[in-house]
């Protein structure tokens, strides 16, 4: 009785985590951001650094207040700053990947509400891993000055006390 | 001393001295003839050197005609005997524009008592998205002091081209793909585009550049900003 028990359990618990395992995202978020605005603004961007011990792709974002989310990429092509929505960005397994002023951000747009300092825009990062599985992780980014830089030296310097 | 004396009463050389003297203005008069200054040469003792990229004479334009957040029409004429910082943008852009405005807050307070003597002006280059109301709101959570410019297609086309800037605003789906020009322009207070400041340009030379700018208009003391 207690062996079956036992042996009923272990095989509850191997089957549990077998099917908890794909659910629980590879990926964390450190170091999330999002540029405040002003009245009346209704775009704004979401920084952050993103690392996962597996390959993920980042395939879009879903947002908690009024309003949408969407992969955008900067490039600068001589004197001129050319931004444009993006399908998708791959996580590769161990390189943190920073969404910054200087590459990617995720755009938010059509927002109802002013977005100031000190609050926490919640946010759901939508990945699929190789086996193109669904994962997503909850982000609580942080509002900055509208005036705020993000230093690139400093994601690697944070990621050291993480 | 007793040395001495002899050269007192018959001082050696006082008929080359006096002679030096009388030559020395005509030997420079000749060297003048002989050797004209160049023009970029006498320039060069008046007119400022830059950290951005210099304009060419042939590149000052700079003309717009363009309504403030507050409903007046404004030209460059409005800010002679000032510096101008001149930049394109658009409220929705979320990296360039606020660096670029945020640099040149960082720009004014470098300018310590001389801050009073720049402008700093902000065209959008989305007028339909940007009204004017949150145009005024976006320029002013940078500095109170700057000002947002807007206009219809035409007059913001039309300022772009003075500057040799370019911008482009594609519809492409649900979004808009948007690509424009981040270059600063320096306008020095007679109105002429001086200099131009790539994204890259630290804000430190920048204010370096503007009081070059200024002290060559006389607008500064001769020592202001210098290091």
């Amino acid at each position: 009785m207690q062996i079956r028990n036992l042996v009923l359990a272990g095989v509850l618990g191997i089957f549990l985590s077998a099917v908890m395992t794909p659910a629980m995202a590879a990926a964390s978020v450190s170091n999330a951001w999002v540029r405040a605005t002003v009245q009346g603004q209704t775009a704004t961007g979401a920084y952050m650094v993103i690392n996962s011990d597996q390959d993920l792709t980042l395939v879009g974002a879903d947002l908690d207040i009024a309003g949408r989310a969407s992969l955008h990429e900067m490039s600068m092509h001589g004197d001129m700053m050319m931004m444009m929505p993006i399908e998708s960005l791959a996580i590769p397994a161990g390189h943190p990947v920073a969404l910054d002023e200087h590459n990617y951000h995720i755009m938010l747009e059509d927002l109802r509400q002013q977005i100031k300092p000190g609050e926490k825009i919640g946010l759901t990062l939508k990945f699929i891993d190789a086996k193109g599985v669904a994962q997503t992780v909850k982000v609580a980014a942080t509002v900055r000055e509208l005036a705020s830089q993000a230093a690139p030296a400093m994601h690697m310097h944070e990621m050291g006390h993480e | 001393m007793s040395e001495l004396t002899p050269s007192v009463a018959h001082p050696p050389g006082r008929w080359r001295l006096a002679l030096g003297a009388f030559l020395a203005p005509w030997l420079i008069f000749a060297a003048v003839l002989v050797y004209p200054p160049t023009d970029s040469w006498l320039r060069s003792f008046n007119t400022a050197q830059f950290y951005g990229r210099e304009v060419t004479a042939r590149g000052r334009l700079g003309a717009f005609s363009l309504m403030d957040t507050s409903g007046r029409r404004r030209t460059l004429a409005d800010f002679s005997g000032k510096v101008v910082l001149l930049a394109f943008g658009y409220t929705h852009c979320p990296d360039a524009c606020p660096t670029t405005l945020a640099r040149m807050a960082k720009v004014r307070q470098l300018l310590g008592a001389d801050a009073a003597k720049v402008q700093v002006l902000f065209v959008t280059i989305d007028p339909e998205r940007d009204d004017a109301t949150l145009l005024e709101n976006y320029v002013h959570a940078f500095d109170p002091s700057f000002i947002g410019l807007r206009g219809s297609d035409a007059e913001t086309d039309s300022a772009a081209r003075a500057f040799q800037a370019d911008y482009n605003i594609i519809p492409h789906g649900k979004d808009v793909l948007v690509e424009h020009t981040v270059d600063t322009y320096l306008i020095d207070p007679i109105g002429a585009i001086r200099v131009v400041f790539p994204y890259s340009q630290p804000a430190e030379e920048m204010a370096q550049d503007v009081h070059a700018a200024l002290r060559e208009a006389g607008l500064c003391w001769p020592w202001s900003g210098r290091a």
